[in-house]
C-alpha cells in the first residue's frame, strides 16, 4: 500500500482504489461510477458507504430499485452482515424513490438529503440514470446546480448506466461525466478471464490519478478488489535531481524558486520516464526563461 | 497481475529492436503498454492501429489465426492471440532478428495464457 500523507481524502472503501486515486476521493466532490449492468456498481457504492460508517461518517443510500430489505439481502449475500445493524442504528440511511416521480430537482429527494446531511456525509445515488434519462444538453445547468447542492452536503457517489452499445455521447451520460469531479469506469466483457473485469479512472479533477486499465474481482466478504497497486509502486522511478542538474551543468541556485518547486513536484510524482521529462523541460523551456 | 505480465513481457520489452509491446483486450482496450521509443516517433502508426484494432481482433478470433502482421516502412506490427480475450501486439524494427523475436513472443504468449486463463 502506498503511504499517502498530508492529504485530506475520503477513503473509497474499495480495496486498491485509494492508491490509484492518490489517497481517495477529494472531499465535497461528485464522483461518477460508470458501468453497464453487472459490473458491480451497487457493490462499489455499498462499499463506499460501509467505509463511511466505519470512519464515523453519516451514510445515505438513494436507490430507485432497492429498499432497505433489498440492500440487506445484497449485503448478506456478500457477507456484510453488519449492514443490518448499521441500518437499524440509523448509521446507514436507505431510501427508495420511484423513478417516475423523481427528477433531479425533486424536492423530496433534496429535502431528505439536506435534512439528513452534514458536511461529511457520504451520499450515494444508485443509479443517477433514471433521474436524468430524459435529459437534453440544454439542461446541463440544472444538473450542475444539483451537483453543487450535493457538494455542499458531502462527498457523493453517483452511478451511471453505460449504454450497452457503449455510446457515451448521449446527454444523460456525457453531462454527468463532464460535470462530475471524478469518473471511474467499470467494464465487464463477461469471459471470466483475468482482464474480463477492468476499472479505469477517466478523470479526477485537482488530483493525480493512475493511468491505465486495472483488473478487478468481486469477492465474498470483500466486495470490489482492484489489482494493480503493486505495479504502480514498481513502476515508480526514483529521480535524482542532483544528477540531472550535473548533467545540464547547472546548480540548484540557478533556478528560480517557482521553477525549482515545479521540478521537485514532478520528481516526487516519480512516474516512469519522469527523469527524462525533467531533463527535457529544463533544457528546452525552463532554463531559457 | 500487471506486475506478472510486465515480468513475462520483459524479454520483449528489453529487445532493442522492439519499439512497443501492447496487450489488447477483445473490445480494443489496451490493458498493458510499454513503449521503448518516444511516443511521437510511433504516434501515427499507433493511432492507425487503435482505429483498426477492433476489426483486426475480430478477424483473428473469428478465423482462428495464429498471428497477423503488417508492415509500415521499416516497422513491423505483429499481433498474436494469447487467450479468448487478449491479443499481444508487437511493433518492431524490420531489422530485428525475426527468429529470436518469434521465440520470445511465443514463450511470452504461453506464459501469459496460463496466467490470464488460470489453466
Amino acid at each position: 500500500m502506498i503511504n499517502w500523507v498530508n492529504r485530506m481524502r475520503v477513503s473509497t472503501g474499495v480495496y486498491g482504489l485509494d492508491d490509484l486515486l492518490g489517497g481517495g476521493f477529494l472531499p465535497n466532490t461528485i464522483n461518477v461510477v460508470l458501468g453497464s449492468t453487472g459490473t458491480g456498481k451497487t457493490i462499489f457504492s455499498l462499499q463506499y458507504l460501509l467505509k463511511g460508517v466505519e470512519v464515523g461518517n453519516k451514510s445515505i443510500f438513494v436507490s430507485f430499485d432497492m429498499d432497505e430489505e433489498g440492500v440487506i439481502k445484497t449485503a448478506l449475500a456478500l457477507g456484510w452482515d453488519e449492514v443490518k445493524d448499521y441500518i437499524a442504528e440509523g448509521k446507514l440511511l436507505v431510501n427508495k424513490f420511484y423513478a417516475e416521480n423523481v427528477s433531479y430537482v425533486n424536492n423530496d429527494l433534496l429535502n431528505l438529503l439536506m435534512t439528513e446531511s452534514n458536511k461529511n456525509t457520504r451520499i450515494v445515488i444508485d443509479s443517477f440514470t433514471p433521474m436524468i434519462s430524459s435529459l437534453n444538453f440544454e439542461m446541463r445547468n440544472d444538473v450542475n446546480w444539483f451537483f453543487n447542492k450535493l457538494r455542499e452536503l458531502g462527498t457523493a457517489l453517483v452511478t451511471l448506466e453505460e449504454p450497452l452499445n457503449g455510446d457515451l455521447g448521449e446527454a444523460y451520460v456525457s453531462i454527468p461525466m463532464f460535470l462530475g469531479d471524478s469518473v471511474i469506469q467499470l467494464k465487464n466483457i463477461g469471459y471470466g478471464e483475468a482482464f474480463s473485469r477492468t476499472l479505469r479512472i477517466i478523470k479526477q479533477r485537482g488530483s493525480w490519478h493512475a493511468e491505465g486499465v486495472f483488473p478487478y474481482r468481486i469477492l465474498d466478504g470483500i466486495g470490489v478488489y482492484i489489482e494493480g497497486v503493486e505495479y504502480i509502486i514498481e513502476s515508480k522511478e526514483e529521480v535524482n535531481l542532483e544528477e540531472i542538474f550535473n548533467e545540464l551543468g547547472i546548480k540548484r541556485s540557478d533556478l528560480s524558486s517557482s521553477v525549482l518547486a515545479k521540478i521537485e513536484k514532478l520528481a516526487k510524482m516519480g512516474e516512469r520516464g519522469i527523469s527524462q521529462v525533467i531533463t527535457d523541460l529544463l533544457k528546452n523551456y525552463l532554463l531559457k526563461k | 497481475m500487471l506486475s506478472k505480465i510486465s515480468n513475462i513481457l520483459e524479454p520483449l520489452t528489453e529487445d532493442e529492436g522492439v519499439k512497443m509491446v501492447v496487450l489488447y483486450r477483445i473490445d480494443g482496450v489496451p490493458i498493458f503498454a510499454r513503449l521503448n521509443v518516444p511516443k511521437r516517433e510511433i504516434a501515427p502508426t499507433l493511432y492507425w492501429l487503435e482505429k483498426q484494432i477492433k476489426d483486426m481482433l475480430y478477424q483473428i478470433f473469428s478465423q482462428n489465426l495464429d498471428e497477423a502482421s503488417f508492415k509500415f516502412g521499416n516497422t513491423k506490427i505483429m499481433l498474436y492471440p494469447v487467450s479468448r480475450t487478449i491479443i499481444l501486439g508487437i511493433m518492431a524494427d524490420e531489422e530485428t532478428s525475426a527468429y529470436k523475436l518469434d521465440i520470445d513472443i511465443r514463450t511470452s504468449c504461453k506464459e501469459m495464457e496460463s496466467l490470464i486463463t488460470g489453466n
